[in-house]
């Protein structure tokens, strides 16, 4: 049995420290759980972050890219085709009149094929009522344009000048980008570098478009926006030349000389071509890159052909308004518990940081964690309860166990006692009724010779008759008690003359022994009790001083009684070798004995103290065992008055 | 001549011992009586018995141990265990620690008279060879006391036919004068037992030798005993 509870004992062991290790594993890998959660919520936080700046490139971006090239003009005459027909055809101010900044972009401007910048703000510059700062600014964005940019496309410009219909390569220049941590995400952002590739190709007014060039050929001129536009034909078709001298002075500026003859020849009448080329972004080192994020600045140039003449059309990429555009989006998309920060690289501080990646230029978007301790909080408490939930499932566990083992060990206590009780009764009943067939067998086949030898057999028949009759008393008294059937007749007598009497029906059992029972009675008033467990106390008492009364000091065992407050005390003294100190608790336990079973020198089955005690109780009282003077054991048992 | 087989009742309840006791006087035993364990280990250290009632619950030493205990030393006295305790796996275990036999209590006198000779019988040698056996040449026949071979006849005392008789049942092995002299003698061997013994082999020698035969089978072996070599 123990056997099965220690293999028991230890899957229950084993399976509860691998839960608990388990649970730890768990605890863990929530605890990184959590982490990968909080940090995929700022790669979320990101990615929308990239896609809301994405979009708002790509509208932006494609806005300036269907922006009619005919907005670069401070004004312009509407395309008769597109007019409504016996309308006024006014001239129509640019869109882009009175300030620089329009969405990202800033200071469009356009090259003519002379190298000359025009923006649409250059009817400003004479104007006397004109803002001096936004005239200061078209200074500003015409002059860098001039000292930069137009360098660098000049040379493509002229080439396709000189080629006529060839479209000019735009020169892109690779800026080195910043280094950024391993550990930030890149998120690319393409919009600015992927135009598409085709130019569009549109089919216009001749006139319009040669009077538009013209018209905005002269800086100076101030031109109200209500201003009717020269005297062109109606149609097409009719044959009328109107150029005025001023117009044709203007134009032999713009067109090159190489063309200009035959420009002049040809008749300005009918549709023209224009192709309106994709945005190309440019980036240069033109001193304003300083405020940028980026290494220089970014102008978004395209190039524009009308008819023969070409152009190139653009603005610098406005980089404090792109960064206050990702700044707006990151504050409406960032969480509460999230704070942020853009900048050129990343910072130790960041929880999570992301990589803006223009294909020109970067932003490190960094996301700080407000509260970063929340995650360590979180994990404490939940391990405090998983320590707690461990240690009471632990302790019910051990406490399961130690029930299981207790139960267990009370088992085979009871089954070894029960083995014992069984050996015992069965050698206890075995060996008188040996005695007695032996007695018997040798006095019924004429065995026995003498009178003597006749009268010791029946003696001895009637001492083991006696031994059987206190033990099949003690087993069923003992039955009756453990069953809760024992009846108590509690009747006032004298316990003296019990006494007296029970003493002499042991006193042949300790005679034989070669012992001698006194008694010393004091005088008791009668009191009720029962007499049959009485005289079971008595005989239990004196057959133990019988038996472990020898050797005796004296050969005596002493029977008293004497009053003591409301306890009438009987006492029990014999004077052989005593009891131990350590036994004398134990031997009022069932089925105990002194000695082991094979070597022992008693008879009995463990009972008789046992059985004392529980009359005792059952009188209210006590029992008790001491040393005797000068030696052995003296029971007392207490009975209540 | 032989003297009456010696019984050692180890027995602690007096009544019981005191029965047996008488029962087995009256029998024709010499019997000694133990009530206790050391007692009775005192006894059978001292003195050789025939026998022995072995009780198994007893104050000192338990039957068990003494049981064990003679036999580890190489005492063959046949023991039967006369015991209270009855179960089988108790019968069992008295009889693998060396007991001849068991018997529980309560007993009856007779059975127990039964299994004491039963005892006796099972333990003597001699019933493997009968009362006709041969060895050498010559053919013993105890019911008569003679030996023949060769048309030769040899008048043989009782010891003699007992000492032969115990050869023949026990061959090809040493048998120490000890042993010889407690099997055919039933006695512990004094000096003077030892050479009454040697005496008895010399006349036997002597009695079965014939001329141009082969001699007694008998041979002494130096400082062991003696061993009767039988032909394989």
């Amino acid at each position: 049995m123990f056997k099965r509870l220690i293999i028991l004992s230890a899957l229950i062991g084993m399976a509860v420290l691998a839960a608990a290790i388990l649970g730890y594993l768990a605890l863990d890998k929530w605890r990184q759980g959590l982490y990968g959660y909080r940090l995929g919520g700022f790669a979320k936080v990101a990615s929308q972050i990239h896609s809301d700046v994405k979009q708002k490139l790509d509208r932006f971006i494609k806005t300036e890219q269907s922006r009619p090239y005919t907005d670069y003009y401070p004004y312009h005459l509407p395309d008769p085709n597109l007019s409504q027909s016996g309308q006024v055809r006014a001239l129509i101010r640019s869109p882009l009149w009175g300030r620089l900044d329009h969405g990202l972009a800033y200071g469009h401007f356009q090259v003519l094929p002379d190298g000359s910048i025009q923006t649409p703000n250059d009817g400003l510059l004479g104007a006397l009522d004109a803002n001096t700062a936004l005239v200061a600014q078209v200074k500003q964005v015409k002059s860098v344009v001039s000292q930069h940019l137009v360098p660098l496309l000049r040379p493509s410009l002229m080439e396709a000048t000189a080629a006529m219909q060839i479209q000019p390569s735009l020169p892109v220049q690779k800026v080195d980008q910043p280094k950024v941590s391993s550990k930030a995400q890149s998120l690319y952002i393409d919009t600015l570098q992927q135009m598409p590739a085709e130019s569009q190709v549109i089919r216009a007014d001749r006139q319009s478009a040669y009077a538009n060039l013209i018209l905005n050929s002269n800086p100076g001129q101030v031109i109200g926006p209500n201003d009717v536009a020269p005297e062109v034909p109606a149609a097409r078709g009719l044959g009328v030349r109107q150029r005025s001298a001023r117009q044709a002075d203007a134009y032999r500026q713009l067109v090159p000389n190489a063309y200009r003859a035959q420009q002049l020849a040809t008749d300005i009448q009918g549709p023209v071509t224009v192709k309106v080329g994709p945005l190309v972004p440019i980036v240069l080192k033109d001193g304003s890159e300083n405020a940028s994020v980026f290494d220089g600045s970014v102008y978004m140039v395209r190039h524009v052909q009308v008819g023969d003449l070409q152009l190139f059309q653009g603005f610098r990429l406005d980089a404090s308004r792109l960064i206050a555009e990702i700044d707006d989006s990151t504050a409406r998309l960032a969480g509460q518990d999230m704070g942020y920060e853009l900048s050129n690289a990343e910072l130790p501080s960041a929880a999570y940081a992301a990589v803006l990646d223009f294909g020109f230029g970067r932003v490190v978007l960094n996301l700080l964690d407000l509260d970063p301790g929340l995650i360590g909080r979180k994990v404490r408490y939940l391990s405090l309860w998983y320590f707690v939930a461990m240690s009471l499932v632990g302790l019910a566990v051990a406490l399961g166990l130690a029930a299981t083992w207790h139960g267990a060990w009370q088992q085979m206590e009871l089954s070894r006692q029960k083995d014992s009780f069984i050996s015992a009764v069965s050698h206890e009943l075995r060996t008188p009724l040996a005695g007695i067939r032996v007695c018997a067998e040798m006095l019924e086949k004429g065995w026995v010779s003498t009178i003597e030898q006749r009268d010791r057999y029946y003696h001895n028949i009637r001492l083991e008759a006696e031994r059987l009759t206190r033990l099949i008393e003690n087993v069923l008294d003992f039955s009756r008690i453990q069953q809760g059937r024992q009846r108590y007749h509690l009747v006032e007598g004298d316990i003296n003359q019990l006494l007296r009497a029970v003493v002499e029906t042991a006193r042949p059992l300790a005679q034989a022994q070669g012992l001698e029972i006194r008694t010393e009675l004091d005088q008791i008033p009668p009191f009720p009790f029962d007499h049959d467990a009485i005289t079971q106390i008595l005989l239990n008492l004196l057959d133990n001083a019988v038996k472990f009364g020898n050797p005796s000091r004296d050969n005596l065992i002493i029977v008293r009684t004497r009053q003591q407050d409301d306890f009438v005390l009987i006492e029990v003294e014999d004077h052989g070798p005593g009891i131990p100190e350590a036994e004398r608790t134990r031997i009022f336990r069932p089925f105990y004995r002194l000695e082991p079973e094979a070597t022992r020198r008693t008879r009995g089955v463990g009972l008789g103290l046992a059985l004392v005690w529980r009359f005792a109780l059952a009188h209210q009282g006590f029992v008790q065992v001491a040393e005797a003077r000068p030696c052995g054991a003296v029971f007392t048992v207490g009975l209540r008055r | 001549m032989a003297q009456p087989l010696s019984i050692l009742v180890v027995e602690d309840d007096q009544t019981i011992r005191e029965g047996l006791a008488d029962f087995l006087r009256l029998h024709g035993f010499a019997v000694t009586v133990a009530p206790e364990g050391p007692k009775a280990m005192e006894l059978v250290e001292g003195r050789r018995f025939d026998v022995i009632l072995l009780d198994l619950m007893l104050p000192g030493v338990s039957g068990e141990q003494l049981c064990v205990q003679w036999r580890q030393k190489g005492i063959v006295t046949p023991i039967i265990m006369v015991t209270a305790k009855g179960l089988e796996h108790q019968r069992i275990a008295g009889l693998e620690i060396g007991a001849d036999d068991y018997i529980t209590k309560p007993f009856s006198l007779e059975e127990l008279l039964a299994r004491i000779k039963a005892v006796l019988r099972r333990i003597d040698p001699n019933r493997s060879v009968g009362q006709k056996f041969g060895i050498g040449p010559w053919e013993i026949d105890l019911s008569v006391l003679k030996a023949c071979a060769f048309g030769k006849e040899v008048a043989l005392t009782p010891t003699e036919g007992h000492i032969l008789q115990y050869f023949a049942a026990n061959p090809n092995r040493i048998i120490s004068r000890q042993e010889l002299y407690e099997r055919v003698w039933h006695d512990q061997i004094t000096d003077i037992g030892t050479r009454t013994m040697d005496m008895h082999i010399a006349n036997l020698r002597s009695k079965l030798a014939i001329e141009s035969a082969e001699p007694l089978p008998i041979v002494t072996i130096r400082g062991a005993g003696y061993m009767y070599k039988a032909r394989s």
